[in-house]
C-alpha cells in the first residue's frame, strides 16, 4: 500500500508548502519503514503505533474533510507509521498541530474537533486555513536575523502543517496519480504547438 | 604488473572527446584501446520508463543517494535511478581549502561518460567568442578560428543531430539543425516581446535530441527524464553513438573499469610510451601501450593525469615547462535569474502526456559587438529557460474546493543564466599530497572561487532576467542572483590551455602538448577561454579536428 501512496511525490517537489523538506519526504528513509508501512496499512487489526487513539480518529476525519477520499486511500495510517520513526521534532510538531486544531475547537464550540458536526468542523478548517502564516509564504524569504528566531506557530501554520502530510500522502498513491492525468503511456509521436491562429505578439 | 599491450593509439574516456576520438581513429583503420574509468552501459541500466512506484524508494530518499554521492547528489540530475553510474563520492574524493567550496558534480563512472545524463544543449562558438581578447582586451585568444572550426561542426552535428532554429546571429552561428521542438505559447509570447521590446533572440533550445530519425536513431517520444537512458537512442549518448561505431570496426578495444593513473613516458627520447591504470575490480595496476596518447578524461581528470605523471625530466608534471598546467580553471556561473507567471492560454497540467526534454534559450545580449558594453562586467551570458506548466499545490483551503483549486493551472516561465568565467591563473589545481582516492591515486585540490567579473555577471543575470520577464508581461516576477561557481560548477575547461606560445600554454591549436609530440588532450582541458555557450558541441568538433591532425602526423613519421 505504501508503495502505491509514495509514488508520485516527485511531482510534488514542486509544490512550496509541500516541499521536499516537509517531514512527509523523510520518512520515507528505509525499505524497513516502507515493508513496515505496507504490513501494517495492510492489516485488519490496525491499531496506531504512535499516535493515540483520539488523536487517529482527529486525523481521520481531518484527513477526509482536507482531501476527501483520504480514508479510503487510508492516509491516517501511513502517516502514523511514518511518524512512529520520524524526528521527535517532527513527531511533535505533529501532535502540537493536532492540539491547536481541538484548542481552537474547543475555544469556539466547546468540543474538541472530532466531536464536532461536519459543519462546525468545516467552519473550524475555513478560519484556519484563512489565518495569517507565521512566514510570508510568498516571498519564503526573511531577514537572517528572523531566520535565526523561532517564530510562534500561528494556527495557519498548524493547519497547512496537517494538510502537507495529507495532501502529500493522498497524491503519491496511484489513485491519487491517476486523479491527476497519469495514464503510464510513455510513448507520444509529437508534443502539442500553439493552438492559437492568431499567435502571441 | 599483469597486462602488457599495445596499440596505434590509446584513447582515455569515453564521453563526448573519446567517443568521437575512437571513432574518428578506429575508422581510419588505426588500432584503439579506449580505457573508461567506469562500467560498460548497457539498455537495460535505462530508466526513463520506469514509475517511482517501482523503485526500492520512489526516487524520495535523497539520503539513499547521499550516503555515497554527498557531491553528485548535488546534480539534480543524480537520483535514485542512476546514482550509480557516478562515482562513489568517498572512494574518489578530492579536497579544497576550507574557504573555497567546490562541488565537482557530474563525475560519471560508466561508458559514455557526461553524455549519459548531460543538459544536452548544443551551441556553436564564434569568432566573437574564440578573438574574446581583442575585443575587450581580457586573457587570450585562442590559437585557432572560427573557419578552422566550421567544417567540424557541420562534420558532428550531422551525426550526432541538433534541432534548433536557425536565427543567424553573428554571435551564435546556426548549426546543421533537425527541426526544432515548438516553443509554448507563453514561450512564442516572451519570444516575441523580447525581440520588439529588447532586441533579444528566444530560441527553440538547441538541443541534441533528435526530432526525425538518423543513422539508425529514433525521434524523441517525449516521454520525459533523458539523464535516466533512452531506449530510442535519441539524444546523443556516446555509449551508442560513436564508442559503439569504434567498436563495430574491429579496431578499438574496449577496456573497462581503468583507472588511468599516469602517462608511462620513454624518458630518452621525451615520448610517451603508454599509460599505467588501476583496474578498479582487482585494484592492480596495468601497463599499456601506443604510438600515441590521447586524453580525453574529463577536463579535472585529464590534468590530474599529467600532474600524476611528474616524472625527473618533468619534475612539475608532464607538459608542464609552461607552468600553466592546472591553471585559469573556469566553470560557467549560473546562479542569476528568474521567473514569473504568465496566462496559462488554456493549458492544463497533468502528470500523464508527453514532455518536452528542453525549453528556450536566450542568445547573449550582453556586451555583443557593436551593442553597448556592461561597466560592471566583461563577457556575457546567455539563459537557458523553460515553463512550467503545474497544479496550484499551494491552493488554500480544503476539501472538494482544494481539489478542484489544484486544478487551477499555473504557467511560469523560468531563465537561468550561464555565464563565462574569466581565466584566472589564481582559479587552479594541484595534487594533494596528503590524500588518495580507493585505488591509491593521489587526488585533485581544487581552488576556486568567483571573482568580481563572475559577481556582477551574476548580480545582471538577476536584473536582465527581471527586465526580460517584464518586457513579456510576467506577473509575480521573481529574481535571484546567488554566489555560484563553486557550488554549482559545470562545464570545467581551460586548465592546459591551448596558445600558439609554449611558454604561455599546454597544447597547441590540434591539442597536441608543446612537450610531449604524441601526447594529446582532447577534452574542454585546451579551451584558451570558455565561452557562455555550452561547451560540448566544440568539445566534440575540435577533437574531430585534432584527430585529423593526429592521423596525418603519424602518416608523416612524426608520432
Amino acid at each position: 500500500m505504501v508503495q502505491s501512496l509514495l509514488a508520485s511525490m516527485g511531482a510534488l517537489a514542486a509544490c512550496p508548502q509541500i516541499a521536499s523538506s516537509h517531514p512527509v519526504f523523510r520518512h520515507l528513509s528505509d525499505a524497513e519503514t516502507l515493508s513496515k508501512a505496507d504490513a501494517k496499512a495492510a492489516a485488519t487489526n490496525w491499531v496506531p503505533e504512535f499516535l493515540d487513539s483520539h488523536q487517529n480518529q482527529t486525523l481521520v476525519l481531518l484527513s477526509e474533510r482536507i482531501v476527501p477520499g483520504s480514508s479510503q486511500a487510508q492516509v491516517n495510517r501511513i502517516i502514523d507509521l511514518l511518524l512512529t520513526v520520524d524526528t521527535a521534532e517532527n513527531r511533535r510538531k505533529f501532535t502540537d498541530s493536532l492540539l491547536a486544531i481541538d484548542v481552537e475547537s474547543r475555544k469556539r464550540f466547546v468540543r474538541v474537533f472530532k466531536a464536532l458536526s461536519a459543519d462546525q468542523q468545516d467552519e473550524i478548517l475555513t478560519s484556519l486555513a484563512a489565518g495569517k502564516p507565521s512566514v510570508d509564504q510568498d516571498s519564503g524569504r526573511r531577514s537572517i536575523k528572523k531566520r535565526l528566531q523561532q517564530p510562534a506557530l500561528t494556527l495557519r501554520d498548524h493547519f497547512e502543517n496537517v494538510k502537507a502530510w495529507i495532501v502529500g500522502t493522498y497524491y503519491s498513491s496511484e489513485v491519487g496519480m491517476r486523479e491527476l492525468g497519469w495514464t503510464g503511456d510513455v510513448y507520444f509521436v509529437e508534443l502539442p504547438t500553439c493552438p492559437h491562429p492568431e499567435g502571441h505578439e | 604488473m599483469t597486462q602488457k599491450q599495445s596499440f596505434d593509439v590509446l584513447v582515455i574516456g569515453s564521453g563526448a572527446s573519446g567517443g568521437w576520438a575512437c571513432k574518428r581513429l578506429a575508422e581510419a583503420g588505426l588500432k584503439v584501446a579506449l580505457l573508461e574509468a567506469g562500467r560498460p552501459q548497457s539498455f537495460k541500466n535505462f530508466t526513463e520508463h520506469q514509475p517511482p512506484f517501482e523503485l526500492k524508494y520512489r526516487n524520495l530518499v535523497p539520503e539513499v543517494v547521499r550516503k555515497t554521492r554527498p557531491i553528485q547528489s548535488e546534480f539534480d540530475i543524480c537520483t535514485e535511478y542512476n546514482y550509480e553510474w557516478f562515482c562513489n563520492d568517498l572512494e574518489e574524493p578530492y579536497s579544497t581549502p576550507a574557504d573555497k567550496p567546490f562541488h565537482w558534480l557530474g563525475r560519471l563512472r560508466m561508458t559514455g561518460g557526461r553524455t549519459n545524463v548531460w543538459g544536452r544543449v548544443s551551441l556553436r562558438f564564434s569568432d566573437f567568442d574564440l578573438k574574446s581578447a581583442d575585443f575587450d582586451g581580457y586573457g587570450e585568444n585562442w590559437p585557432l578560428s572560427y573557419k578552422d572550426i566550421e567544417p567540424y561542426y557541420d562534420l558532428v552535428e550531422n551525426y550526432v543531430g541538433i534541432c534548433g532554429l536557425a536565427e543567424g546571429l553573428a554571435e551564435l552561428p546556426d548549426s546543421k539543425f533537425q527541426p526544432p521542438m515548438p516553443l509554448t505559447c507563453q514561450e512564442l509570447l516572451l519570444r516575441n516581446r523580447a525581440k520588439e521590446k529588447l532586441g533579444w533572440t528566444v530560441t527553440p533550445a538547441r538541443s541534441a535530441n533528435l526530432t526525425r530519425p538518423l543513422n539508425g536513431r529514433g525521434a524523441c517520444h517525449y516521454c520525459g527524464p533523458c539523464e535516466r537512458g533512452c531506449q530510442t537512442r535519441s539524444y546523443f549518448n556516446s555509449a551508442f553513438t560513436t564508442v559503439a561505431d569504434a567498436i563495430q570496426t574491429g579496431n578499438c578495444t574496449l577496456i573497462s573499469n581503468a583507472m588511468v593513473y599516469r602517462v608511462l613516458m620513454d624518458a630518452d627520447r621525451n615520448r610517451a610510451r603508454g599509460v599505467l591504470y588501476i583496474d578498479r575490480n582487482t585494484r592492480q595496476p596495468h601497463e599499456i601501450y601506443a604510438r600515441g596518447i590521447v586524453l580525453c578524461a574529463q577536463a579535472q581528470e585529464s590534468v590530474r593525469i599529467l600532474l600524476n605523471s611528474a616524472n625527473r625530466q618533468h619534475a612539475n608534471g608532464l607538459a608542464n615547462s609552461s607552468g600553466v598546467l592546472g591553471h585559469y580553471l573556469t566553470a560557467h556561473v549560473r546562479t542569476g535569474g528568474g521567473s514569473g507567471e504568465f496566462p496559462t492560454f488554456d493549458a492544463k497540467p497533468t502528470l500523464g502526456g508527453p514532455k518536452r526534454p528542453l525549453g528556450f534559450y536566450v542568445a547573449r545580449f550582453r556586451n555583443t559587438k557593436g551593442g553597448p558594453r556592461s561597466k560592471n562586467f566583461l563577457r556575457g551570458y546567455g539563459f537557458e529557460g523553460d515553463t512550467e506548466l503545474s497544479f496550484n499545490w499551494s491552493a488554500p483551503s480544503f476539501g472538494e474546493t482544494y481539489k478542484k483549486a489544484l486544478r487551477d493551472p499555473r504557467a511560469q516561465v523560468n531563465v537561468q543564466g550561464f555565464g563565462e568565467v574569466l581565466p584566472r591563473w589564481d582559479n587552479y589545481l594541484e595534487i594533494d599530497r596528503k590524500l588518495v582516492d580507493h585505488y591509491g591515486i593521489p587526488v585533485l585540490k581544487i581552488h576556486m572561487s568567483d571573482g568580481p567579473n563572475e559577481q556582477a555577471m551574476i548580480k545582471d543575470m538577476a536584473e536582465s532576467a527581471g527586465e526580460l520577464l517584464q518586457a513579456a508581461g510576467a506577473k509575480n516576477i521573481r529574481t535571484f542572483a546567488n554566489p555560484s561557481a563553486p557550488r554549482w560548477a559545470v562545464h570545467e575547461a581551460g586548465i592546459a590551455r591551448m596558445g600558439n606560445d609554449p611558454k604561455k600554454s599546454v597544447l597547441t591549436q590540434f591539442q597536441q602538448t608543446h612537450d610531449v609530440r604524441n601526447l594529446f588532450v582532447m577534452d574542454a582541458s585546451g579551451f584558451t577561454s570558455n565561452p557562455c555557450q555550452n561547451p560540448t558541441l566544440t568539445i566534440m568538433a575540435l577533437c574531430v579536428r585534432s584527430c585529423d591532425y593526429l592521423m596525418d602526423e603519424m602518416k608523416r613519421g612524426n608520432i
